[in-house]
């Protein structure tokens, strides 16, 4: 069952990682990620299926697909509204909400006259169908190097936020981008990259989907839409490490869930989970505690 | 980087998913040559996720109407066909069953696919006296709809329990699991009919998995519960495409024990999603390819010829459906609904290619399709061959 758990947590931690990282850097909530998501999974079946490209290729160029669709994203629905400083009746976060949420819809349409409505796979012959056993069970090879390199990317952009020059620059535009600007960073630049990391991140965990369960249309990205910010929250919203939690807890309450509890209910507990934390520890399990008065 | 404020992430939460754009259903009219015709409506899902069946099914149809017309249609009026697609979606198929009830030159409709979509859009035929041909709509209630409502695809509780107990009874099945998709009604009918036969076969049910068709992709926890369990085979009745992903992750996770199917596992799209895993699945079905009357052959040859792919169950009894509305309006002097519906009660049953069915009482002056012989099927190699 830990392997099931470990299997899962890959997936759920590249989707959720990308997503938070945004909220970290631009402190929006990007409700076309899970767009993005369905996007790339269809668009690497689209082209092992349709084109017969080999699976690298497709990888290749789905995860590149994915970084110019978040920059598109940024570019249509965050920057004209950052630009303007546009603050709505309801704070500044509602606006980059809704418009994010206007292109994850327009994305949807854009992926049924695509990639039809009819549910894709990937075919046999990209198909990875070796397992890794590993004591007495086992995990498909998909599954576990899709789980590690989450691992490392988790440990990699860790790193690069907090030790190197551009991480040091990411985070100042985070946290004031005026003031960043007078320093000579070019703010608009860092969005636009991590804008481009966030997609990359949505493409991998897409492929490590799609390879993994076989199966997305168009609607695949309901699975993950709401989902997906339970995973980030659980962690703390806009931390990196905490998707690893996150992602790691969600797999298993629904690999647990799925194994003891009765059909159902598994759904009911993660939500329930995410409740409870909001109420004794709002700011999730990594996040940090903002003081009164504070922004 | 800056963490965010609780009520913000209380408020985010509270954001509803996003909407799905609905999808259309396309019109396709088959040519018939001019002249009289007999036009029938075909409402069938090509798209979506029910277009694993449908599309053999319109497939069928059109075969079927294409070797009825050149042998000179329904006493030399030919057929022409109304075609929709109703998407796999019962507000779809209502909404187009109301657009052909008012519309009396259609004498028939054949569909909808789905039982949902079924119990939905069949009350809107019945109103308007409208005969309707159910191929696949398999859940318990469809000809209680009303008068007008003709099951013509055998049901699954009058096949299942068939195949069902020719794989116990081949294999010596002592335990067995059952997984069903919990939220179709179709799948549901095929879950009880396996369970009531195991049970009444004195098999030791190990596991009843229910799941949710549209929100599950990882069945591995549940198929490494099963295998724990050790049964001796695992029947399962799965509402459309998550089938072939059952089969993979039951081929990962070790499952050597032999899968058996309801109707959704006949879909050649499924099986060739499925690939290799689908390899030794059983499905029971009214139709093989093996069949050697005259007719079958035919329609097996200019299927593949057509389609450029094998025929399925499916699109067997879709063509069935419509040489059922030939012979019922084989001796009607009108092309009309009261005459289609006079003729289809009139019939005791039909036998063109596959098994035999009888149209079987089932009370209140209604009847249903069953055949007392099933045919065992088995996937190899992307196709369905009779079972050794």
């Amino acid at each position: 069952m830990t392997l099931d758990i470990v299997a899962l947590a890959g997936i759920y931690g590249m989707y959720a990682c990308g997503l938070t990282l945004v909220f970290g850097v631009l402190e929006v909530l990007n409700l076309a990620h899970a767009a993005t998501f369905a996007f790339c999974t269809l668009l690497a079946m689209y082209l092992t299926t349709t084109q017969a490209w080999p699976l690298w290729q497709a990888a290749l160029i789905t995860v590149l697909a994915g970084a110019v669709v978040a920059i598109a994203i940024d570019r249509i629905a965050f920057w004209p509204l950052r630009r303007r400083g546009a603050v709505t009746a309801w704070g500044k976060h509602i606006g980059p909400l809704l418009s994010s949420l206007a292109l994850a819809t327009i994305l949807l349409g854009v992926d049924q006259v695509a990639f039809g409505l009819d549910p894709r796979h990937f075919p046999d012959r990209v198909l990875p169908t070796a397992t890794l056993h590993l004591g007495s069970g086992a995990i498909p090879l998909v599954s576990a190097v899709s789980t590690a390199l989450f691992v490392v990317l988790v440990i990699a952009l860790t790193a690069a936020l907090r030790k190197t020059r551009w991480g040091l620059e990411v985070r100042a535009v985070a946290e004031q981008s005026t003031t960043a600007a007078l320093f000579g960073v070019n703010g608009e630049r860092r969005f636009i990259e991590t804008m481009a990391v966030s997609g990359a991140l949505a493409a991998l965990a897409g492929l490590a989907y799609g390879l993994t369960f076989n199966i997305a249309s168009p609607d695949t990205s309901s699975q993950l839409d709401v989902k997906g910010f339970a995973l980030v929250v659980l962690g703390g919203l806009g931390s990196v490490p905490g998707s690893l939690v996150g992602a790691t807890v969600i797999a298993a309450i629904e690999v647990s869930g799925a194994k003891w509890l009765p059909h159902g209910t598994e759904q009911l507990l993660v939500f329930g989970v995410l409740f409870l934390l909001l109420v004794v520890r709002p700011q999730g399990i990594f996040g940090t505690k903002i003081a009164a008065g504070a922004r | 980087m800056k963490s965010p404020k609780a009520r913000f992430v209380g408020a985010i939460l509270a954001v509803p998913a996003l909407a799905a754009a609905s999808c259309g259903g396309t019109s396709a009219g088959a040519s018939n040559g001019g002249g009289k015709t007999v036009k029938i409506g075909v409402v069938l899902s090509t798209s979506g996720n029910g277009a694993v069946f449908g599309v053999d099914q319109r497939n069928g149809v059109n075969l079927a109407v294409k070797m009825i017309n050149a042998g000179g249609g329904i006493n030399g009026r030919l057929i022409s066909v109304d075609f929709r697609d109703s998407a796999y979606d019962k507000t779809q198929a209502q909404a187009i069953f109301a657009k052909m009830a008012p519309d009396n030159s259609i004498v028939g409709i054949i569909g909808p696919t789905s039982s949902a979509e079924a119990f939905a859009a069949d009350p809107l035929a019945v109103s308007a006296k409208l005969p309707v041909l159910a191929i696949s709509n398999g859940s318990a209630g469809v000809p209680q709809i009303g008068k007008y409502v003709h099951r013509v695809g055998v049901p699954e509780p009058m096949l299942l329990p068939g195949v069902a107990k020719a794989v116990v009874a081949r294999d010596h099945i002592t335990s067995a699991a059952v997984m069903y998709a919990s939220n179709d009604p179709f799948a549901l009918t095929g879950y009880q009919a396996f369970s009531k036969t195991l049970k009444d076969a004195g098999v030791k049910i190990t596991d009843v998995v229910p799941y949710d068709s549209d929100k599950t992709v990882n069945f591995t926890p549940q198929l490494q519960t099963i295998k724990g369990h050790h049964p001796q085979a695992l029947f399962v009745a799965a509402k459309s495409n998550e089938g072939a992903v059952i089969l993979r992750q039951a081929k990962q996770t070790g499952l050597s024990i032999p899968l058996v199917g309801n109707l959704s596992f006949t879909s050649t799209a499924l099986l060739q999603a499925a690939g290799s895993a689908a390899n030794g699945l059983i499905v029971g079905a009214t139709w093989s390819a093996s069949d050697t009357s005259a007719l079958n052959q035919q329609f097996v040859a200019q299927y593949q010829q057509a389609y450029d792919k094998p025929a399925t169950p499916l699109a067997a009894t879709a063509f069935n459906a419509v040489y059922v509305i030939k012979q019922a309006l084989s001796s009607a002097t009108t092309d009309s609904r009261a005459s289609l519906e006079q003729g289809l009660e009139q019939m005791p049953g039909y036998h063109f290619i596959g098994s035999a069915v009888d149209f079987v009482s089932v009370g209140n002056g209604l009847r249903d399709a069953a055949t007392a012989d099933p045919v065992l099927l088995q996937a190899k190699d992307g196709k369905l061959v009779p079972l050794g």
